[in-house]
């Protein structure tokens, strides 16, 4: 039978809130989901599983009812569905008494619910979350027993506090497939049954590389898996190294070049490295604002030679300046005392001091 | 460095004029006004320039105070000073360029361009600022300007500088106090205050949702009323039908006139009675459908009846003396006559009761039946009839007993209906709120993020702005050593100047950051106005002289004394006169308009030069 599997999309999210292009975000992860549901349409897929998170937070009754529009128009594919830990059924959850429509199998119960398709000869076993956290192993003990039909179990979780589970044994636990959810990155490979299709679009900045689903088709004795790339953007971690010649422009063409080349609809995140022109310094205002730019971290370093400029002004306050910080280094050069936080402080001091010492001497 | 002589062209009041000065001690000697203040100004402007004031300040600044009335066209004049082995002379012009520098270097005999770093280098290090505070020493002035206190600083820091700058704290600590603002004003402002109220805010709301009704309940509440709303509208059909059925039946029953059970029985009653009369009398129908028959034999049965009376009273009348045998025969004739009489009565009455019973049967059959045949048939058919009409009525008033109790039925139904919508709205309400919450929250939990994401980007400023603060600091203590193994020295050296000035009198005195000055005495910290102006003079005097001993160890720089003395008295200004003309290696151009000063070099046979400019 067809299945296409996708996990975690955080629907209602707004990613890199306070950034100019969050809005579009939002909306990408509907469309995105929108897209998902038609393309089960289209290959009239037997069933389309939902490893949860399908909401971000609590969701609420006018959202329910988009999704199950969206539900609504499939004319072969079943839906299941579950609740993961960020839209885990509360107390008042609106997820309590929305009545979907006929296609969707939701698994309202915090125990292992099972459904039979007797037309697939398929029964898929899932169970929601009922609070944020849930530290019960993701399957049962005990292998489940083979009564001929394709077993499927939906489920969420991965990290200690969210349904642990060991790769290995959930493969022999008797599921011919095993549709997980909760860990944002998709695996590298898909080599057995047990599939993590990733979060269908990145939801924060490290959720780096491309993102999609899975489309299966699964029998008794195998499963076919093929994953779909599908998100609209992706976070690209760029390094850019910088020599002492480097002028801000020259950077800003560097950094448009690469924009180009992947595309202005992604997230970038930019790390400068390198030694640079201590009189140069990098800003995010000479960055072209159509440029999504997340992250612009400078790691540079001033193009000072400390030890000659200590040298060649032993006497006076710059040499004692630089060698006040230099003695500092040495006494604790990366020990449990400070961490990389006051280390940067320091050389950023260190280069400021000397800059404006030096800029004001007189002649 | 030593100034050689000068030649004025115009300032002031001097016009074309040359003084030569030696190389140790210069007394200078004019009446009051005859410009010595002008001579000790000239020397200034042509070390560093004039400055020209702006705006208001124009016409009182040194400029336009030494600027010659007579308007040669010309403004300033020369100076020949030697420093290291080179001698150079200055020349200016105030009216083209207030700063006008033209340099010639007399030792290599050529004119030096640019003039500027030569003539730096010829001051020795003087600046306008250290020339103020240290070297010049005006009337009444003696007191130190707040810019030389950075000076010092700057000073301190550069002592044992080699390289061919030096370092300005105040200026470092200036750029990076500006480039602090600059990062502060990049801090995007994310208020505690309002952060906590949207924690608060959130949590509230999510503490509402939990603990508020349920909302499923509203579906059940629902279900229940369309029960309810169904039982009642099958309720209400059934009280129409019932009701149509009993109007539909009443009415059939008052159309045919008949109005009650009551009126049934009673009809039933009579007619029963009537009929077996009927049957009964049967027999007599046929007399009495003969009325002359029935009129005889009423007659014969009146005669009949009279005759027996006759009979009777004859009986009664002749009882006592008529034989027995006719007295009883005449009783047999009574009774005989009486029963014919009466027989005959009888008969006719029995067909009286016959036509009585067949008038009132024919009545009610017509009535009944609209047939005026009496026969068996109708007499069943007709009891038939009124047995269903009893029955009717029994339905009726069943049904109508029925209606009754549907009618409270449906009254406590549309109760419990009205019961049931109004908390039915209530809980709609409450569904609404909650999800108005829930929107609320979500609302909330966004802007929160949003606020997380501000404070993360403010990280980094934050991080710069601690950068830029640790240098400030760093600076600023490190300057702070350097200061503080100097003052103690400063202080040892104005101590011993001021000692040897006052001839013991104040021996110790301690000078600030800001160079503000103390007097120590008896152990006490005095503030200076305690003392006379005199003292406070010479105790100025000290810090200048040993700030000089600290910025030119080898005093190669001339001190400018302009009427300084002219508070001291006699004593003190032997005192005084004795110590520079031992302790000052350098020149010394002393402005004064007494004598006493030449006095006293001449009784202790100190070289000097003397200079009248009367």
């Amino acid at each position: 039978m067809k299945l296409i599997h996708i996990a975690d999309p955080h629907l209602g999210a707004v990613p890199d809130s306070g950034f100019p292009w969050s809005a579009d975000r939002a909306r990408a992860l509907w469309q995105t989901f929108s897209q998902a549901v038609s393309r089960a349409e289209e290959e009239q897929a037997d069933l389309l599983l939902i490893a949860g998170d399908l909401f971000h937070r609590q969701p609420l009754k006018r959202e329910l009812k988009e999704v199950n529009a969206l539900f609504s128009r499939l004319t072969h594919t079943r839906v299941v569905l579950i609740a993961g830990n960020h839209d885990y059924i509360s107390a008042s959850s609106n997820y309590r008494q929305f009545s979907w429509c006929p296609q969707v199998i939701f698994f309202r119960e915090s125990r292992l619910q099972r459904v039979l398709f007797p037309e697939l000869n398929t029964a898929v076993y899932g169970r929601s979350y009922h609070s944020r956290e849930d530290t019960a192993p993701l399957y049962p003990w005990r292998p489940i027993e083979d009564d001929g039909t394709i077993r499927i179990l939906l489920a969420h979780g991965g990290d200690e506090k969210h349904c642990p589970y060991n790769r290995k044994e959930l493969s022999r636990a008797g599921f011919h497939y095993v549709a997980l959810g909760h860990i944002h990155k998709p695996d590298s490979v898909f080599s057995d049954h047990v599939v993590n299709p990733g979060a269908l679009e990145p939801i924060d900045s490290n959720d780096l590389g491309p993102h999609g689903y899975v489309i299966a088709e699964v029998t008794r004795e195998q499963a076919d898996i093929r994953w779909v790339p599908c998100a609209s953007a992706e976070y690209v971690p760029l390094t850019f190294t910088v020599t002492p010649e480097t002028t801000g422009m020259v950077l800003a063409d560097q950094i448009r070049q690469a924009v180009a080349q992947k595309g202005l609809n992604h997230i970038y995140k930019i790390t400068l490295a390198g030694r640079r022109d201590p009189d140069i310094t990098f800003s995010r205002s000479a960055l072209d604002p159509s440029w999504r730019v997340l992250e612009f971290h400078d790691t540079t370093e001033p193009d000072y030679h400390f030890d000659q400029l200590a040298r060649e002004h032993t006497d006076d306050l710059i040499g004692a300046y630089i060698r006040a910080f230099q003695a500092e280094q040495e006494e604790s050069p990366s020990g449990p005392a400070s961490s990389s936080r006051e280390e940067e402080v320091r050389d950023k001091a260190l280069y400021y001091g000397t800059k404006a010492l030096l800029d004001t001497m007189k002649n | 460095m030593k100034i050689l002589d000068i030649a004025i062209r115009h300032f002031g009041r001097f016009h074309h004029t040359e003084l030569q000065f030696g190389p140790h001690i210069n007394i200078i000697y004019g009446k009051n006004g005859s410009g010595k203040s002008t001579l000790h100004t000239y020397i200034q402007a042509m070390l560093f320039g004039i400055e020209r004031g702006r705006g208001r300040a124009a016409h009182a600044d040194a400029y336009s105070r030494y600027l010659p009335w007579d308007a040669a066209g010309d403004y300033g004049g020369a100076l020949r000073l030697e420093h290291n082995g080179t001698v150079c002379q200055f020349t200016r012009n105030f009216l083209e360029d207030p700063k006008d520098l033209s340099v010639f270097d007399e030792t290599r005999s050529r004119p030096v361009t640019p003039p500027q770093p030569f003539a730096r280098e010829m001051l020795n290090g003087l600046n306008e600022t250290t020339w103020q505070n240290t070297v010049s020493i005006s009337q009444l002035r003696s007191e130190t300007t707040p810019a030389m206190a950075d000076e010092l600083k700057n000073y301190i820091s550069n002592l044992h500088s080699a390289g061919s700058g030096s370092v300005d704290i105040a200026a470092a600590i200036a750029s990076l106090t500006i480039q602090k603002k600059q990062l502060a004003a990049q801090l995007i402002p994310v208020d505690p205050q309002e952060y906590e109220e949207l924690r608060r805010q959130a949590d509230t709301l999510n503490h509402q949702l939990q603990e508020g009704p349920r909302e499923h309940s509203s579906a059940q509440m629902y279900r229940q009323k369309e029960q309810i709303r169904q039982n009642l509208e099958e309720k209400k059909q059934s009280w129409q039908q019932l009701s149509a059925h009993v109007s539909q039946w009443e009415e059939q029953l008052q159309s045919n006139g008949i109005e009650s059970t009551e009126q049934i029985r009673q009809t039933e009653l009579a007619m029963s009675r009537a009929y077996s009369a009927y049957i009964r009398c049967r027999g007599a129908y046929r007399i009495y459908r003969r009325p002359l028959v029935r009129r005889m034999i009423q007659v014969l049965a009146v005669i009949l009846f009279i005759a027996s009376l006759l009979t009777l009273f004859s009986i009664t009348a002749t009882f006592q003396h008529a034989p027995a045998y006719v007295t009883g025969l005449r009783v047999l004739l009574c009774v005989i006559l009486f029963a014919a009489a009466r027989i005959l009565w009888a008969i006719n009455d029995r067909g009286w009761l016959w036509n009585q019973a067949r008038e009132q049967l024919i009545s009610i059959f017509s009535f009944w039946l609209n047939t005026r045949e009496i026969t068996p048939d109708h007499y069943d058919r007709l009891k038939e009839r009124l047995a269903d009409c009893t029955a009717l009525f029994k339905k009726i008033d069943q049904c109508k007993a029925e209606c009754s109790r549907l009618s409270s039925d449906i009254i406590a139904l549309q109760s419990e209906e009205n019961r049931l919508l109004k908390g039915l709205e209530g809980q709609y309400q409450a569904d609404w709120t909650s999800e108005q919450n829930r929107e609320r929250l979500k609302e909330i939990q966004e802007r929160l993020e949003a606020a997380d994401a501000g404070r993360q980007q403010n990280e980094a400023v934050q991080q710069e702005i601690e950068a830029v603060q640790l240098a400030i600091s760093t600076i600023q203590s490190i300057a702070e050593n350097y200061h503080v193994s100097f003052v103690p020295r400063l202080n040892r050296e104005c101590s011993a100047i001021l000692s040897s000035l006052t001839g013991g009198v104040y021996t110790s005195m301690s000078a600030d950051d800001n160079l503000n000055i103390y007097i120590q005495s008896q152990g006490r910290h005095l503030p200076l106005y305690v003392l006379s102006r005199g003292t406070i003079e010479q105790v100025y005097l000290s810090l200048r002289l040993a700030l000089v001993a600290c910025f030119w160890p080898d005093h190669s720089v001339p001190l400018l004394l302009d009427d300084s003395f002219a508070l001291y008295d006699d004593e003190r200004l032997e005192q005084t006169l004795l110590w520079l003309s031992q302790h000052y290696n350098g020149q010394i151009l002393l402005f004064t308009c007494h004598n006493r000063e030449e006095t006293i070099l001449r009784r202790h046979k100190i070289d000097h030069v003397f200079i009248n400019i009367t």
